[in-house]
């Protein structure tokens, strides 16, 4: 009997072991948010730029209704139509090896982002303009201007238009330009449009819901520009994508700087739908410069990005 | 008495598997395709690859990973490694509200079909709105491999998790 007892006390433990280490979940709470904490938390230091990095943080994880509910795939097919919309002002520029150098590079910093992967990825394109211009669509789709590639003196300024676009991208931007009206609407139709796929008339609801969806988020980031605090955020996403890839965080006050007396009041390109580059240089200075902890590159390093990059973008 | 101590016991246990079993997170990749990483890290040595719909399960997410990374286990269970969080959804009814679709083997690529802001509808619209998209297209068909990013990233001193600067 004593054997017996012992036994079942010894299961009766061991059992308790495994159900205690069986409910205590692996993860939990998994979210870009959580993501967006800790990469930025780690970045950022303690210092009073944590605090706005804290604040860049919350703003990924409190979406918009539309941003938190519309699917990967979804968010594909918006930022595509997007981009078509953006080509249609701005036709593409036709140089291979510059658009290819773009993508290196765009890619390779996307990974360093909060948001590493899309439904397709990140691709980038070059724009045949020379107003000074760029366009983070959702999903991934990254559109810069020739006008404003010029402003770059080196890969590393280069790095941090692209670091500035990935980061609406990767912080929802393009979506929380929807209306909740708008996206009130969207979800009827898809919830109509779900439970009667084969309907002709359901899909052209849904096609014009669709299509306020893209005017919505269209019209924001070619006409009226996102808010103050948007900017700032990508701007201070970027500085962090700059710094953890390895590029010098500093390099996206300089392209400001250079782009500060190229801008015509009354344009209509980044003079239209930016904040003045002085108030945004005034609120990244200070949080480029806490975060230069990384070992400095070598010399060979430097004239590598240097020759690619004049290779590459030299004659746009 | 012994006998059904012993049952009791094996109840117990039984309920703690089945309790762990339950507790093991479902997750779906909502990306077209994902590798699976032999360390976290996008420059890892690829083991496998995850197409969209994939069931994973979490194995783990150890508290010194890089930020994003997780153990998982694929659909077929075998195939064991990382992955990031940005291409998996623990919300599997977001995929079949959003899309039903199809895989493909033949391209690796994913066949969209019917629901949602999906193929039909940008077909749509873009007929009407006459829309070009012929840019796009090229833009997502640019060809960089992954390996091309990793090497051009070394060449400069960077890295996906800090490096030179």
């Amino acid at each position: 009997m004593k054997r017996a007892l012992r036994t079942v006390r010894i299961v009766l433990v061991a059992g308790l072991v495994l159900t205690t280490a069986a409910c205590s979940s692996l993860l939990r709470g998994i979210s870009v948010g959580n993501i967006a904490d800790t990469a930025i938390g780690a970045a950022a230091g303690n210092t009073e730029d944590q605090a706005k990095m804290d604040q860049l943080s919350k703003a990924g994880a409190a979406l918009s209704t539309a941003a938190e509910e519309i699917t990967p795939e979804q968010e594909y097919y918006i930022g595509r139509a997007v981009a078509a919309t953006v080509l249609r002002v701005y036709k593409p520029w036709d140089g291979p090896a510059a658009n290819e150098y773009l993508n290196r590079l765009g890619r390779g910093l996307a990974l360093a982002s909060i948001l590493p992967e899309t439904f397709s990825g990140y691709h980038f394109l070059i724009m045949d303009t020379d107003d000074i211009n760029a366009f983070g669509a959702p999903s991934g789709f990254v559109l810069v201007s020739r006008g404003l590639l010029r402003l770059a003196a080196s890969e590393d300024e280069v790095a941090a238009i692209l670091a500035h676009e990935i980061g609406h991208v990767s912080l929802k931007h393009g979506l929380k330009a929807i209306s909740v009206g708008r996206w009130t609407e969207a979800t009827k139709q898809l919830a109509l449009f779900g439970a009667a796929n084969s309907d002709s008339a359901v899909l052209r609801n849904l096609t014009n819901s669709f299509g306020d969806v893209i005017g919505d988020i269209a019209k924001t980031m070619i006409t009226s520009g996102y808010s103050r605090d948007l900017e700032r955020d990508a701007d201070l996403e970027a500085v962090r994508i700059l710094h953890d890839v390895g590029y010098d965080p500093g390099a996206l006050v300089r392209v400001l700087k250079a782009m500060e007396p190229k801008l015509k009041p009354g344009g209509k390109d980044f003079a239209k739908t930016h904040p003045d580059p002085a108030t945004r240089i005034a609120s990244l200075t200070t949080a480029a410069q806490k975060l230069t902890t990384v070992p400095p590159a070598t010399a060979a390093q430097l004239k590598a990005r240097q020759a690619r990059w004049q290779a590459a973008l030299g004659k746009t | 008495m012994r006998h059904t101590l012993r049952f009791s016991a094996l109840l117990l246990l039984l309920a703690a598997a089945a309790a762990g079993a339950a507790d093991q997170k479902q997750m779906t990749v909502t990306v077209q395709q994902t590798d699976v990483r032999a360390t976290a890290g996008y420059l890892a040595k690829s083991l496998g690859t995850l197409v969209y719909g994939d069931k994973v399960t979490l194995l783990d997410q150890p508290a010194n990973a890089p930020r994003g990374w997780v153990k998982v286990l694929g659909p077929d269970k075998k195939l064991q490694g990382w992955v990031n969080l940005s291409a998996l959804t623990a919300k599997d009814a977001q995929l079949t509200a959003g899309g039903n679709v199809k895989k493909s083997a033949s391209s690796g690529d994913v066949a969209l079909a019917g629901k949602g802001f999906s193929s039909d509808v940008e077909a749509q619209y873009k007929q009407d709105q006459k829309l070009d998209y012929t840019w796009v297209d090229k833009m997502q068909a640019f060809p960089v491999t992954p390996q091309q990013v990793a090497a051009f990233l070394a060449q400069g001193g960077l890295s996906e998790q800090g490096g030179a600067q």
